[in-house]
């Protein structure tokens, strides 16, 4: 399976859109009892912080342009080591799908589909993930980029309608009424729960043409995903107040539920949800197709198809069994506040010394 | 190469298997039908008993006539069931017993909440319904010094319509007398969860009471038999706390509006002059700001309101006046109505620091708001003290910018 | 089986036998494919004899032996009747062989040279040596003229041109734009086309494909301006064709289109040389065959499907608003029905009350559910459409309008359906015929079943999985090489200029660069913006 395929500027732009923006739409009410009012400038801040990551990352896949982050590992220090890290990162894959599409299972089971057992729903989500991941990473980002775009147009479309009624700006000032370690907590606890970017980002850094040369790409789609995000958090705790905005369970929906237009429109939340469907579809995607990469490097390059069938399968076993949105919603936080940003450090920390290992082995500078 | 077929095609039918088991059944699909539409809820507490009644209000989607095609606007009487039970959802599932139809709240829009129900289970109803995604908390909450009982058996006699549309309307239109305003439920609980800032609901009353049965009654389950009154909103309820405090009638409910800055749209009356003569002007009010300002005066707090307000004349004097309406005389009218717009604040202070006790203009809101450190170490505490005590500044300033259609009035000759 | 099949081998060794049993030409039956290594003959009625054999006596083969040079030299002509112009063979042929006198002092040898330079009036001649060249060239309308104790012959040209003069297109109509269409005549067809681009830069390459229809096809681009790596790619496919009959470019084109089938249409068939040009112009490659008056444009993008010539006659306000109504058209078409069931049963809340109530007073009384309606409605619909293409002229329309208002109106009354899903089911077939092209109603009908399907198990969950299923074949259909959605994925700012909207042509100076591989400047700078 050819590697060298280049994604397009658009559609690593779109790629980090979809790959920070995960878990957190469920779970950034975690961080508004610390932060308060501030909560959306802690994100903004905490979705920047990333920053240093991706280009640390952006800068290891200068070095070996044909493969993955864990292909140096595997290169340098040996194989033993990357199969054990390759486990530990289908194992957090696996938690973050599960996660995803039991809470947006759930959602649905409560704004809409009160009857529908989850299994099915879970069953179709990884249907069309797994028909997505089968064709080649070209598709996938060309339909990551359109999907993106249709989810912020109908995200932002609903909210439209609420202006200027339904804005209070007497909930937004004053914007810093907590202390500053609550401003702080908030933040970390973005950083935490956003590097899922990083996830996909080590999976498809041999396609980006010549990464670090390009390191604008990736970095003008954190920005903006940074700013569409706390605008969107922002939005939400003007239209509710911030004390009713920290009990809601499903961020957006909940206030788009609001918004009416005299008495004949309502119910502009089912356009909220299709929103949720894409960005739920787009991390299953993802983390099926890092899932798949993963096992391809464990496994060898046979049956790949049915490699895949198994990455799907392994996905959806965890979703199916873990019933319940609230205990999805607090491993969750559990893995954006203590699991994934170690994991990933630890990573390019060992990537690095790999790097410096092949440089002395080889004695030259690698360009 | 035969192999790959083989697999491509077994993937397929698996895939195929797997879609279509779940055609099968259709879990969620429920036909126009089957749904009965929820217009209006009312929720009655009895003290004695320990029991809610709840009243539905819903309007059957099947009008069985034998004609489909025409529409026939007539015969869209709703039903007004009543339950009661200890809880509310208690009383919900007598409910479902004797209704052959699904309930669908998507249509929802009037919530009913008594004077008994208002005073000791505000709480628990309000969470209720604040986590039922069934329930839009984009729906008008009302309050009645009677039963919601009695409001949603009242059809208005002069066009045949439901209770809960009724209420809908008034609701939508009360700005034009200024006496009230419409809160939806999600205002309500933000009322009530903003620390500084007590909760106020519009106030609805009838001229119906004691809704006999039709057909008798099953186990307190009741079909209500509608009767011809009439509805009106006025005033508004005032909370403190989760508990209703008191009643505020309809010169002390636009008096809150001025303060709170909700859309008034009504007509204003100058106080009579003081020589006895009777004479008043009219106004049509227009457009309505408030700005509410803190200060701390020896380190308590004093809170300035300016008001401006924009209207137009609709009466002048009628006695010895047919000279032009110059600035001078504009300026004259300006100040009597302000006059009586600062009156009406004064009643609704009056009622709200010294009978109720309760912040209802958000005073406090706006100190949190300001001083926030100062709040949270010592005033949210004491707030209830001090609250009754806080010395008000009200500035109104009224603009005339235009007086109607003429500038000058006839003189009869 | 066994004893038909030693029937069979008897036979085809009968022939086998008689073929081996005698050398004599005359007395075997030649099948004309059997004629391909074959010689021209020396004598004339060696090869008129051999004709005979070839074509039976049925077909209208004409053949007659001339003396011309006052005896000095003999020469037979044949000839087809049905496909020669029997007055150009009489004037421009016969008659000059026959009255030449014979001053000229002559050398048999020259014979042929001499015939063709001074004789024959028509300059449209080859010489040839294979029978094979022969049997062809008298089956497409040529007339031989046979020279005798020479092993040559003369192939001259005189087709009979009867094929139907040029109309306006019927299928695709424009209210601006100009009005001739292609005809059944291949060479008519490129000269409708050079006509409009006359330079030296746009190439054509002739092919023959077919076993028994030799069909002529025709590739044209411009060389200076479309990716040559597409014009090889079509130019190997087209060469790789084995088939034994094409009727009509559709069936060329899909034999040369990429695999796997989609329900998009992957080229673009048109009637309108105008139309081929500009294309032509942009980067595009045409595909022309005899006998068929459609044109083949390759490669295609999904956006393509919204374009019209009227487009490019108008101000670019209004062709820009039409274009955005067109594909507004699309989504209606396919999505509007599917919306309507996941609103009627399953998200019930978004619909406005008022509508609400009388969406339930129509379905009062109505036996079937909502899903099994609109379904069972939009397949009558398309039978109808089906029915009104096959009759004749006037009765098509009435029996069109008469279907309509009788199985609306009355299955309404009778009780059969409601109201509404009559109305949806309407809107959402006229919008498909809205969009430009006739190939995209039929796709944009299947995607609608897809999606009535999605939303009528899941709602609206459903409906955006079906949205997102057919965003995946979209995004991965390739045509000829090309991605399907050109102008979006990957996105082309100057391409983009061109697609849902048109943007004058001042701010549209570069050609679409995915097709063309050097010359992307269309209009200079001296386009006046405005």
């Amino acid at each position: 399976m050819p590697q060298n395929v280049k994604l397009t500027r658009e559609q690593i732009y779109f790629f980090t859109y979809l790959g920070i923006i995960g878990n957190i739409v469920y779970t950034h009410t975690w961080i508004d009892n610390d932060a308060n009012r501030s909560a959306w400038v802690a994100t903004f801040i905490g979705i920047l912080l990333l920053i240093p990551f991706v280009l640390w990352t952006l800068y290891l896949g200068k070095f070996s342009p044909e493969s993955t982050i864990f292909d140096i590992i595997r290169d340098s220090i040996g194989k033993f080591p990357s199969c054990i890290l390759c486990f530990i990162f289908i194992a957090i894959n696996i938690c973050v799908a599960a996660t995803q599409l039991t809470m947006f299972t759930e959602m649905l089971k409560v704004f809409v589909l009160q009857n529908t057992p989850p299994i099915v729903i879970i069953a179709i989500m990884i249907i069309i993930a797994f028909i997505v991941v089968n064709s080649d990473i070209t598709v996938i980002g060309r339909l990551v980029e359109i999907l993106t775009v249709i989810a912020l147009l109908n995200y932002f479309s609903s909210f439209a309608f609420a202006f200027p009624k339904m804005i209070n700006i007497k909930y937004i000032f004053p914007i810093f009424d907590t202390s500053l370690l609550g401003v702080i907590n908030g933040i970390a606890f973005t950083t935490g729960t956003t590097s899922e970017l990083l996830l996909i980002l080590m999976m498809i850094v041999c396609n980006i043409p010549e990464p670090f040369k390009h390191r604008n790409w990736v970095i003008s789609g954190i920005f903006s995903s940074a700013v569409v995000f706390s605008l969107a958090i922002l939005i939400i705790m003007a239209m509710l107040s911030p004390e009713l905005a920290k009990r809601i369970a499903f961020g957006g929906v909940n206030s788009a539920r609001l918004i009416t237009l005299g008495s004949s429109i309502t119910g502009l939340e089912i356009f909220v949800i299709g929103t949720y469907q894409i960005i739920a579809l787009g991390k299953t995607i993802m983390s099926m197709y890092c899932c798949w990469i993963s096992f391809k490097r464990i496994f060898g390059e046979r049956k790949t198809r049915l490699q895949l069938a198994l990455a799907a399968l392994v996905l959806a076993i965890p979703s199916i069994l873990l019933k319940s949105y609230n205990s999805s919603y607090f491993i969750a936080v559990f893995l954006g506040r203590f699991i994934i940003l170690p994991f990933l450090i630890s990573v390019l920390i060992l990537a690095s010394i790999g790097i410096k290992i092949m440089k002395k082995k080889k004695g030259c500078v690698l360009k | 190469m035969i192999k790959k077929s083989y697999t491509k095609l077994i993937a397929a039918l698996t895939v195929c298997t797997l879609l279509l088991s779940t055609l099968t059944s259709c879990w969620d699909y429920i036909e126009y039908e089957e749904l009965a539409q929820i217009i209006a809820i009312g929720i009655d507490y009895d003290k004695q008993t320990d029991n809610i009644v709840m009243t539905l209000q819903f309007i059957p989607t099947a009008s069985s006539s034998g004609n489909s095609g025409s529409e026939q606007k007539s015969g869209k009487k709703g039903l007004v069931h009543s339950a009661s039970d200890s809880t509310l959802y208690g009383a919900l599932a007598e409910l479902q017993q004797i209704v052959d139809k699904n309930f669908f709240y998507g249509y929802f829009k009037v919530l009913v909440i008594g004077k008994d129900a208002a005073q000791n289970i505000l709480e628990p109803m309000m969470d209720l319904h604040d986590r039922t995604p069934a329930i839009r908390s984009s729906s008008y909450i009302v309050f009645t010094p009677g039963k919601a009982e009695d409001i949603l058996s009242t059809i208005d006699s002069s066009h045949s319509e439901i209770a809960g549309n009724t209420l809908a309307n008034l609701l939508d239109t009360v700005s034009t007398t200024g006496s009230s305003f419409p809160v939806t439920m999600q205002q309500f609980l933000e009322m009530l969860s903003i620390s500084g800032l007590e909760a106020v609901g519009p106030s609805a009353y009838t001229n119906v009471e004691n809704v006999e049965a039709k057909g008798g009654t099953i186990d307190h389950i009741r079909v209500n038999e509608q009767k011809e009154g009439k509805l009106m909103v006025s005033g508004l309820a005032a909370f403190k706390g989760g508990r209703l405090a008191g009643w505020l009638n309809d010169e002390e409910g636009m008096g809150v509006g001025w303060v709170l800055g909700k859309k008034i749209k009504a007509y204003k009356i100058t106080q009579p002059k003081e020589d006895g003569k009777k004479e008043e002007a009219y106004f049509r009010i227009s457009s309505s700001k408030s700005k509410i300002k803190i200060k701390l005066v020896n380190a308590m707090p004093s809170v300035d309101i300016n008001i401006k307000i924009s209207c137009a004349l609709r009466k002048y004097y009628t006695e010895n006046n047919s000279e032009f309406i110059d600035s001078k005389v504009i300026k004259e009218l300006e100040e009597e109505l302000s006059k009586s717009i600062k009156s009406d604040i004064e009643a609704a202070l009056k009622k709200a620091q010294k009978d109720l006790q309760s912040d209802i203009f958000g005073f406090g809101f706006e100190f949190y708001r300001k001083y926030t450190g100062l709040w949270k170490e010592r005033f949210e505490k004491e707030w209830d003290e001090i609250f009754p005590n806080i010395p008000v500044n009200i500035n109104v300033a009224v603009k005339i910018p235009n007086t109607g259609t003429n500038i000058r009035s006839i003189s009869v000759k | 089986m066994k004893k038909y099949e030693k029937q069979a081998f008897k036979l085809t060794n009968k022939k086998a036998a008689k073929k081996s049993e005698s050398n004599d030409i005359n007395s075997n039956p030649v099948r004309p494919s059997e004629a391909q290594n074959r010689k021209i003959f020396t004598t004339i009625d060696d090869n008129f004899g051999f004709l005979t054999s070839i074509f039976g006596e049925s077909i209208g083969l004409t053949q007659t032996k001339y003396e011309i040079l006052e005896g000095k030299a003999q020469v037979g002509i044949s000839y087809m009747q049905n496909n020669v112009d029997k007055n150009m063979i009489s004037s421009y042929i016969v008659k000059p062989i026959i009255e030449c006198t014979g001053d000229y002092l002559i050398d048999t040898s020259n014979l042929s040279v001499l015939i063709q330079s001074k004789l024959i009036h028509i300059p449209d001649v080859k010489r040839s040596t294979e029978m094979k060249q022969v049997v062809t060239a008298l089956l497409e309308g040529y007339a031989i003229i046979f020279l005798q104790d020479m092993n040559e012959a003369l192939l001259v040209g005189c087709k009979k041109a009867d094929f139907r003069a040029v109309e306006a297109p019927n299928n695709e109509v424009t209210v601006l734009a100009s009005m001739d269409s292609f005809t059944e005549d291949l060479e008519a067809n490129c000269s409708m086309i050079s006509r409009r681009l006359p330079t030296p830069d746009l190439h054509f390459e002739e092919y023959t494909v077919g076993r028994l229809s030799n069909t002529r096809v025709k590739l044209l681009w411009f060389d200076s301006i479309s990716n040559l790596k597409v014009v090889e790619e079509i130019r190997k496919r087209i060469q790789s064709i084995d088939i034994d009959n094409i009727d009509g470019i559709g069936e060329l084109a899909e034999l040369i289109v990429e695999k796997p089938l989609s329900i998009f249409p992957k080229y673009r068939q048109t009637q309108r040389p105008d139309f081929v040009a500009r294309n032509l112009t942009k980067g595009y490659i045409a595909i022309l065959c005899s006998n068929s008056p459609f044109a083949l444009i390759a490669p295609m993008f999904f956006i393509d499907n919204f374009k019209t010539m009227d487009d490019y006659s108008e101000n670019f306000f209004i062709s820009s608003f039409l274009r955005l109504v067109r594909v507004l058209a699309f989504f209606l078409s396919t999505s509007l029905s599917g919306l309507y069931v996941s609103f009627v049963t399953y998200n019930q809340a978004i619909v406005p009350s008022t509508l609400a109530i009388n969406i339930a007073t129509g379905r009062d009384g109505v036996p079937l559910p909502t899903i099994i309606e609109v379904l069972s409605l939009s397949l009558i619909i398309s039978i109808i459409r089906e029915a009104s293409l096959r009759l004749p002229g006037s009765v098509g329309y009435f029996i069109g309008s008469l279907a309509a208002v009788v199985i609306g109106q009355s299955a309404v009354t009778a009780g059969y359906v409601s109201a509404s899903v009559i109305i949806v089911i309407a809107v959402s077939a006229i919008s498909s015929y809205a969009i430009s092209t006739t190939t995209m109603v039929y796709p944009a009908r299947l995607i609608n079943y897809f999606m009535i399907l999605m939303a009528g198990t899941f709602g609206m969950f459903g409906l955006i999985n079906g949205l997102i299923l057919v965003t995946w074949h979209l995004v991965s259909v390739r045509s000829f090489g090309m991605p399907y959605m050109y102008p979006l994925i990957p996105f082309d700012k100057e391409a983009v200029k061109d697609s849902f909207i048109r943007a004058p042509q001042a701010y549209t100076k570069i050609r679409p660069s995915i097709l063309v591989h050097d010359n992307t400047v269309k209009t200079g700078n001296n386009t006046k913006k405005n």
